[in-house]
């Protein structure tokens, strides 16, 4: 029997039918609608977003109203309008983290994976000792070090997930690089880069595919810890894990709703992120996915 | 004039050992793949290399073409000792000898178009002026090889299993190597694509004047491509002829087992056929047989057979052959 | 034809057997006529994809759920098509052993030998105790060659060879009176391969099985086979007695499939092939299935070829 490799191009037709077919599909339809929303909210918050999101345009504390349909925070700010321009910092440091941690892992991934030898024993021991450490510590270490701002967030939630990626690039090429099509390659002349990058980065690089969604819940999740614990975005830009932290002083005064509506759009968030990402596992992955 | 000469080349694969092993200093040990041959192939010649697996006839390809490095020995091509060659002039020389796989599907990478994939030599050795000249020379190859031009922006599983294997042959070829290894390019193939393949290699070869090494298990392709065979047993030459010598008049008795048992598509002369089957299997090559490697298989085992290993040594019809049956004058 | 005393142990009557892929059904068995006599060995050969494994693996109903059967498989007396699961499993084993090509793939390499056997004499005599079916299986195993105190071992510390004695020995402890062997020797080399087909022929004579003998390999079956079926995009073209097949071939891709086999005689340097390849079992064109690449093409061969009756055998064209 010929061996079949998955390409997108000729299983899209499969793939739509999939999609709509199987509860794995509607797993990824109703996942990535709501990551859709979001990323509309993120885009288009100053269009739908009713208020300015760091003006006091209210009382303080006051209850979700037809004026305030989420209510207003202690300092009489719109909390709808901070759950809208939320999503903006949660989605661009998750998508950033996820990269950045994806441009450090695959390329140590690769080279550890085919030089071999010491380099790849150090390199592996790193990466190693670095996955083992709980992430959140690590995140919060990091960030500690670095300061708030975007980009040092985005950086300490990279490292938390760079050694997912190395280890995943790492193991897949060291099976494929003993695969007939390389010996081939280097019996045509083909460089060391040569074979690495034409003929091994294509072979490996559908395995992290599944994984790089998958993380993105995870990334979303640990910035809102982050900021919770006051290491995020410096305020008064709007973020759901510092607007929770900043709600749940006030739950005692029975302002409900100044933790509710951020935490729902972390839960709503990361919900989307790992519907679609283990939807997408599935319908990627022909060994878990049962033969019909 | 020879193009290839090989001399006592030998290749030990270490065994790896456990933790355990190395904590109780049990020795290291190696499987002796190839264990001291010795040939050499003249330009335009065709030498086929036949034997079971782990034989090291597959071994013996990857070596000459420096795949892997060799134990020990040497490996003249064209007068220059290759197994010195630094990396980069090693690579260089790659254009001048070439490989075709046994299997195409694995030969090929599966993200890799069937042009870009044929392509990839030519950029490598600066073949060709642009991107236009490169398309155009593989084209050319791709006819060369009768395959049909659309092929060109394929992937190797859109093809059949002749397909791609004339794709290997065209990558191959493109770079017009002189001398080139034939690993069982024939042997996953359907008996009607085997022969079309056959007979396409040897209209290549005579056209583009190419010296092979042509391993195989199947001694009947041999017939048509091989000017000499070498059989092979445990890493080591047996006996070395023509095809006629081998298939006719086989002297070493593995040749003989070996001939013997080829299952041939004729029922009288499968009838008639003298059947010579050794017992048991291939032994081990981390630890083969002390004196003559088939000694124990051997059903004219002599006493100096387990003692003393018998060199190859010239018959007066021009073979080689290593066994003491024959050493007593 | 005329079946007289022989026994018929199995027969096909306009067997199809259509298999599911993401691409449509594979109408790999397209309506196939044979029977096979108590004792005797057929061969079916063919080149890959003509249907000849899913034909084997057919009869024993080993294919994906999903997958289409018609016609006619009589089994001993039963037709076995429309039988289900539970009642197919008292088929496997008992009345039709089967061998694979890869003994590696097909027998679990981390159950011990002992085990295996024991499994598979437990599912037809669920009382059997660990000392008579060890009893039985030191008894098989001695047959095929196999020193008995090897079965305290695993699948994987045997060698090839051994290991495709097991898979013999395997299908043959339940005394089934048909043989299914696919490709049972392609894996092996050409020494291991002659010794495993002595083997199997003198356990065929000495219990008196049947043995359906799946290959591509046309210098096998001219060794072992008394009949021989030609399979060609899932249809048997010709089946005849084995020296008919070899000397009076009848059908054109009988013909030059046996020109086309590279032979050993140093006279002969001829080399033939046939132009083309197979039709897509997907999408089958009407009429002769071999018209596109057959030399001898008619009008007549739009239409769908007659089976002629040949004195021992048939040809379809």
């Amino acid at each position: 029997m010929v061996k079949n490799k998955s390409f997108l191009s000729e299983r899209i037709g499969e793939f739509v039918r999939d999609l709509t077919g199987s509860g794995t599909g509607r797993l990824t339809i109703v996942g990535s609608s709501i990551l859709i929303f979001f990323i509309v909210l993120a885009i288009f918050a100053p269009y739908i977003a009713p208020y300015d999101p760091t003006e006091k345009v209210g009382l303080s504390l006051e209850p979700p109203s037809r004026q305030f349909w989420f209510g207003t925070d202690n300092l009489g700010r719109d909390i709808l309008s901070r759950v809208i321009y939320g999503s903006r910092i949660a989605l661009s440091i998750s998508f950033m983290g996820v990269a950045i941690a994806f441009l450090i892992g695959v390329p140590l991934g690769l080279f550890s994976g085919y030089l071999g030898g010491w380099v790849d024993r150090i390199l592996t021991l790193i990466m190693d000792a670095m996955y083992i450490f709980p992430g959140l510590v690590l995140a919060i270490a990091i960030a500690a070090v670095l300061g708030p701002g975007v980009i040092n967030i985005s950086l300490s939630i990279a490292v938390v997930y760079a050694p997912t990626y190395f280890r995943i690039i790492r193991n897949q090429v060291a099976s494929v690089k003993s695969e007939l099509y390389v010996e081939a390659a280097r019996a045509l002349g083909a460089k060391n880069w040569e074979i690495l990058l034409k003929y091994i980065f294509p072979n490996v690089l559908p395995s992290v595919v599944v994984v790089l969604s998958m993380n993105l819940a995870d990334a979303l999740m640990t910035e809102a810890g982050l900021s919770f614990l006051g290491l995020g975005i410096a305020p008064p830009t709007p973020d759901w894990g510092f607007d929770l932290s900043s709600g749940q002083r006030f739950v005692l005064s029975r302002a409900w709703w100044g933790i509710l509506f951020p935490g729902l759009a972390i839960v709503f968030a990361a919900l989307g992120f790992s519907m679609f990402s283990e939807g997408i596992n599935e319908l990627l992955n022909p060994t878990i996915r049962e033969r019909r | 004039m020879s193009l290839l000469r090989v001399s006592k080349l030998k290749k030990y694969f270490a065994v790896k050992r456990s933790a355990g092993e190395i904590l109780l200093r049990v020795p290291q040990r190696y499987v002796k793949a190839v264990d001291g041959i010795s040939f050499e192939i003249n330009e335009g010649e065709t030498f086929g290399l036949v034997g079971e697996s782990g034989s090291g006839k597959t071994t013996t390809g990857r070596l000459v073409l420096r795949l892997i490095e060799p134990t020990e020995g040497t490996i003249e091509f064209d007068g220059i000792d290759i197994t010195r060659l630094s990396n980069r002039d090693m690579r260089l020389l790659r254009n001048k000898m070439q490989v075709i796989f046994q299997d195409p599907m694995a030969a090929l990478n599966p993200y890799m178009k069937i042009g870009d994939a044929v392509k990839h030599g030519l950029e490598i050795h600066n073949i060709g002026k642009n991107e236009q000249e490169r398309k155009k020379i593989v084209l050319e190859m791709l006819e060369k090889v009768n395959l049909q031009p659309e092929i060109y922006s394929r992937y190797p599983h859109e093809l059949s299993g002749g397909q791609r294997q004339r794709v290997v042959i065209a990558r191959a070829l493109i770079l017009k190597p002189r001398f080139v290894v034939a690993d069982e390019a024939l042997a996953m193939l359907d008996v009607s694509v085997r022969s079309q393949l056959l007979k396409l290699l040897l209209d290549l070869k005579r056209e583009m004047n190419l010296t092979f090494l042509f391993i195989t298990h199947d001694l009947a392709t041999t017939k048509y491509m091989c000017n000499r065979i070498g059989v092979m047993y445990l890493g080591k030459f047996v006996e070395i002829g023509t095809y006629k010598h081998i298939y006719e008049s086989p002297m070493h008795p593995y040749t003989k087992a070996l001939i013997s048992a080829i299952p041939e598509p004729d029922p009288n002369i499968m009838n008639s056929k003298k059947r010579f089957i050794p017992h048991g299997e291939v032994p081990n090559p981390i630890n083969p047989p002390k004196g003559c490697r088939f000694h124990p298989r051997c059903p004219f085992s002599m006493d100096i057979c387990t003692s003393l290993e018998p060199q190859l040594i010239n018959m007066q019809d021009g073979r080689t052959i290593a066994c003491h049956l024959y050493n007593s004058h | 034809m005329s079946y007289a005393k022989d026994e018929i142990v199995l027969k096909a009557q306009g067997l199809k057997i259509h298999y599911h892929t993401q691409k449509g059904y594979v109408r790999a068995v397209d309506g196939i006529d044979l029977f096979v006599r108590k004792g005797e060995t057929i061969g079916v050969v063919g080149e890959s994809g003509c249907g000849k494994s899913t034909f084997g693996q057919g009869i024993l109903k080993l294919l994906p759920a999903k997958t289409k059967y018609e016609g006619e498989l009589l089994v001993g007396t039963t037709n076995v098509i429309p039988l289900d699961e539970k009642e197919m499993k008292k088929v496997r084993g008992k009345i039709v052993g089967m061998i694979f090509q890869d003994p590696m793939t097909s027998l679990n390499p981390i159950v011990k030998v002992e085990k295996l056997f024991h499994e598979t004499l437990k599912e037809h005599e669920p009382n059997i105790s660990m000392e008579i079916s060890r009893e039985r299986t030191a008894r098989i195993l001695e047959k095929v060659g196999i020193e008995p105190e090897r079965m305290r071992e695993y699948p994987f510390q045997f060698s090839g060879g051994m290991r495709q004695r097991v898979m013999i020995a395997l299908a043959l402890v339940l005394n089934p009176d048909i043989v299914i062997a696919d490709e049972p020797t392609t894996s092996l080399d050409v020494i291991v391969q002659a010794q495993i087909l002595e083997l199997l022929d003198e356990l065929r004579r000495s219990y008196n099985t049947s043995v359906i003998l799946i290959t591509h390999d046309l210098g096998v079956v001219a060794q072992m086979a008394d009949r021989i079926a030609v399979m060609y995009a899932g249809q048997i073209v010709e089946q005849n007695i084995k020296n008919k097949i070899y000397y009076q071939p009848k059908h054109p891709y009988t013909k030059l499939l046996l020109k086309s086999i590279p032979n050993t005689n140093p006279k002969d340097l001829q080399l033939n092939f046939i132009p083309g390849s197979p039709p897509s079992l997907l999408d089958v064109p009407p009429g002769c299935r071999f018209a596109s690449r057959c030399p001898f093409k008619m009008t007549v061969c739009e239409k769908e070829p007659p089976v002629f009756e040949i004195d021992e055998g048939q040809v379809k064209c």
